[in-house]
């Protein structure tokens, strides 16, 4: 059976704590595939891992950030059907609705070319006797995103996408009843030229572990 | 907590988890927003273009199988004749629903995403006739050939749903619509405002002067005026009211920006020889 594991450090990371959780096809009713759930040491390596590609990310200018970002919307644009069809595989949303989803996502990821113009900083030249005031808005380092199974190509992006262009290293736990796009989404942004360990992926499960469970309570 | 490293965390879900997150991550020094559940309310008023509204409703409530946080799965009619005629209409509208498999290009919707989901919808269903809301259609039991362990669930229509039934009060996110009958604008506006969710909600009229009133005072986060799902475009923001965000700031457009970043200031002087003042004030800069 299909196994789903983690993205950390750009690359596939099969997980170790050999427990899973189930991903069904809605319209059988049955398990498609495996998703692994993440221990506290995995969610551990994955936040070391971001906080190592952080430095260099945020320090890269913002025009390049935002051409990762534009490649990204082309890579996005080109794997639309393939996307829909794996969302509505997994959530069972028909694949119509499903290219909304992502073009929902994309839409945000063109908003996040525009970066460098949004993240400028202001300037006021005199504010007193040979004084000049500025301000620059900087990234906040390791940020992490938790998405839920109803859209899970747009709502990654809403976080993601803008986390990133800011120059943040974003981990992301997704549904564990619908994993694949953003599992997907992980690899074309790796695609399209962000640095390793800048996007990651770690799942995790709520409902078992209880919202008070280990691998919520680590990402706070 | 033992993750000082990770500064701030985004969380989009339902209600009490997004709350447990925001007060969890807060108290531990980090920036969050934590999006929950909502109960999104479509008030038709008696000059509304009907054949429109019914098109734009019907999809609206039970399009993705009404799992989505800006579904609309409250139609407020105002007046009976309103009331009666939209009732009428949607019924036709929903019993011409085709739901089938996820890969059916026709069809209009899929399953639900759980077997657990599909009980919990059904259970609000149950809630409902109980409560004495009056149901007209009845998506329980639909099952498809060859398909019959699929999450599938049927379009189901309430009428005559009062603000104080449970079913009305907590989020249902299925392919269930409930119909509020209402008096006066005032008495249907009041409606979303009340609840405790605020979300998004819709307002269907011709008449400019009560749809911007109605949006300027409504107390809710995104509101859509002859527009179903006002899900605001990415360089604008998204972000609902009370119960259904807990947080200061939107998702994406340039509250996203703020978010993601923290804001640094600098008071730069690069005086010419000595410095004279000694700084005993506050710096006024006069």
């Amino acid at each position: 059976m299909r196994e789903v594991h983690h993205f950390v450090g750009g690359k596939v990371v099969a997980g170790t704590s050999g427990r899973f959780g189930d991903i069904f096809n809605p319209n059988t009713g049955k398990v498609q595939a495996k998703v692994s759930l993440a221990t506290e040491a995995e969610l551990d390596k994955a936040v070391a891992n971001a906080a190592a590609a952080f430095p260099a990310w945020a320090a890269m200018n913002p025009q390049r950030r935002a051409r990762v970002m534009f490649e990204f919307k082309r890579l996005l644009e080109a794997n639309i059907n393939e996307l829909a069809e794996l969302l509505s595989s997994e959530h069972g949303k028909v694949v119509a609705d499903s290219k909304g989803d992502v073009q929902r996502g994309i839409d945000v990821v063109e908003f996040a070319c525009g970066i460098p113009h949004l993240q400028k900083g202001e300037y006021t030249e005199g504010a007193g006797p040979g004084i000049d005031v500025y301000s620059m808005r900087q990234p906040l380092g390791v940020v992490a995103g938790i998405t839920p199974f109803n859209f899970p190509a747009m709502i990654p992006c809403w976080m993601g996408a803008v986390a990133v262009a800011c120059g943040n290293s974003f981990i992301l736990k997704p549904s564990e009843k619908d994993p694949s796009v953003p599992m997907r989404m992980a690899e074309l942004l790796l695609e399209a030229g962000a640095p390793e360990g800048v996007f990651n992926v770690v799942h995790g499960h709520l409902e078992t572990s209880g919202y008070q469970g280990c691998q919520l309570r680590r990402l706070l | 907590m033992k993750h000082p490293d990770i500064k701030a965390v985004s969380f989009v879900g339902s209600s009490d988890i997004a709350q447990y997150v925001y007060a969890t991550g807060t108290a531990h020094g980090k920036r969050v927003q934590a999006m929950g559940g909502a109960k999104n309310h479509g008030i038709i008023l008696p000059d509304a273009n009907m054949e429109q509204a019914v098109k734009d409703i019907v999809g609206a409530a039970y399009g993705s199988a009404g799992e989505r946080c800006m579904a609309l799965p409250v139609a407020v009619t105002v007046g009976k004749k309103t009331g009666d005629e939209f009732v009428e209409r949607m019924l036709d509208a929903a019993r011409g629903l085709r739901v089938g498999y996820s890969t059916d290009a026709d069809a209009h919707y899929g399953p639900v995403v759980s077997a657990a989901h599909k009980a919990k919808i059904e259970s609000y269903i149950q809630m409902g006739v109980d409560e004495g809301a009056d149901l007209k259609l009845d998506g329980r039991g639909l099952t498809m050939q060859g398909a019959e362990n699929g999450f599938f669930i049927g379009p189901s229509l309430f009428d005559h749903v009062k603000p104080g039934m449970k079913s009305y009060q907590e989020e249902i996110f299925g392919p269930v619509l409930q119909v509020v009958r209402a008096e006066t604008l005032e008495e249907a506006a009041a409606l979303p405002s009340n609840h405790q969710y605020g979300n998004g909600c819709a307002i269907f009229t011709q008449n400019g002067r009560a749809a911007r009133e109605f949006a300027a005072q409504v107390n809710v986060g995104m509101v859509g005026v002859n527009v179903p799902i006002p899900v605001p475009v990415s360089y604008h923001t998204f972000g609902g009211w009370k119960r259904s965000a807990f947080g200061d700031t939107n998702q994406h457009g340039p509250e996203g920006v703020k978010f993601w970043t923290k804001i640094k200031t600098i008071t730069q002087r690069w005086p010419e020889g000595d410095i004279g003042d000694q700084a005993f004030i506050i710096p006024t800069m006069g």
